[in-house]
């Protein structure tokens, strides 16, 4: 009976050994297969990724590529606008005119005025001029002291040489004149 | 070879530049930017809706279709302004007149273009022309003249931004 009993707690331990050891191989075989898509999924995931950084890459290359086609360092041109402390003009648009053609009439909304009061610099416009003399003029509509309207023009002339060359256009306020100022000049 | 491809993909890259800046209303390119006047005098830019749906319509004062539309679109503004639509409404008449008189009148934005160069920007060929721009600034739907149905057509593409 002993006996017995020792080779049935046996054949039980055995039986519960075999179960534990398949459910084991059946849950490492399950956790393999769900692995593999998993893995696949994560180099897929890398792949999609290099590609994008590759795209953003040949992208930024093209964009610098065609400014360069479009505007060549030796033709061109780029005026700015920036403006300082403003309690004396309230900014409505810009008109540029190069060599008495306009080309450039920009409308300045709400949230644009406060950013160039913010510090900003906003490019008005950039172009290509032959070497050479012109003349830049830019007109300045908005409302002064007093909110009456305002329209003042500034002209400068710049002698375009090899090189691009930067002009700003730069609105300030004057103290002792209660008055708004309009400077337009080149950047070194 | 190398050179070949290059030039090929800045063709591929120019191209839809070209498109826009000759300024076509395409969908799926985005829509050519502007600046505006509202009825108060303050300037509009129509990049500074970008995050919103925006109804871009084009009218005039001579354009009875074009009257019949506003009234429909302002019921679409009071329905779909609180879920990022905004409708804005563009005059292309030389004279401000229909517009002050839609202002009375209309709770819409309503802007003037009172020398037709955005309406040359989005090559208007008929009115009223519909644009629907999706919260990227992309051109999706275009629709020339308009008919009692097309509220309800607008109402489901709105929906269908809405819901991306």
């Amino acid at each position: 009976m002993p006996k017995y009993r020792f080779k049935s707690h046996l054949l039980c331990a055995a039986l519960v050994a075999a179960g534990l050891l398949s459910a084991a191989s059946v849950r490492a075989a399950d956790d393999s297969a769900a692995a593999e898509p998993a893995a696949a999924a994560t180099s897929l995931d890398g792949e999609v990724q290099v590609l994008k950084d590759e795209v953003l890459d040949l992208n930024r290359e093209l964009f610098l590529l065609e400014e360069e086609l479009l505007f060549p360092a030796n033709t061109q041109v780029a005026v700015f606008v920036s403006m300082d402390v403003g309690d004396f003009f309230d900014l409505d648009s810009v008109q540029l005119r190069i060599d008495d053609k306009p080309v450039s009439n920009y409308l300045y909304t709400e949230r644009e005025v406060a950013a160039l009061l913010r510090g900003g610099v906003q490019r008005i416009y950039l172009g290509n001029l032959k070497t050479g003399e012109h003349e830049l003029t830019a007109v300045f509509t908005g409302q002064g002291p007093h909110t009456r309207d305002y329209r003042r023009g500034a002209t400068l002339k710049v002698e375009k040489g090899i090189g691009a060359k930067f002009v700003e256009l730069r609105i300030s306020d004057r103290e002792s004149k209660q008055q708004p100022e309009f400077l337009v000049k080149e950047w070194e | 070879m190398r050179l070949r491809i290059l030039a090929m993909l800045l063709a591929a890259h120019l191209l839809p530049a070209i498109a826009v800046a000759s300024g076509t209303a395409v969908a799926g390119q985005p829509a050519p930017d502007f600046a505006l006047k509202n009825t108060a005098g303050d300037n509009v830019r129509l990049s500074e809706s970008r995050g919103e749906v925006v109804l871009l319509s084009f009218w005039a004062g001579w354009c009875g279709r074009c009257s019949d539309q506003l009234a429909e679109l302002e019921k679409l503004q009071k329905t779909y302004a609180a879920r990022g639509v905004r409708v804005i409404a563009v005059n292309i008449d030389r004279d401000s007149q229909p517009v002050r008189d839609a202002a009375s009148r209309l709770n819409l934005l309503l802007l003037h273009d009172s020398d037709q160069s955005v309406a040359r920007q989005y090559a208007l060929t008929d009115l009223p022309m519909t644009v629907l721009l999706d919260p990227h600034g992309k051109v999706r739907y275009v629709h020339q003249k308009y008919r009692g149905s097309d509220a309800a057509l607008y109402e489901e593409e709105l929906g269908a931004l809405l819901r991306e």
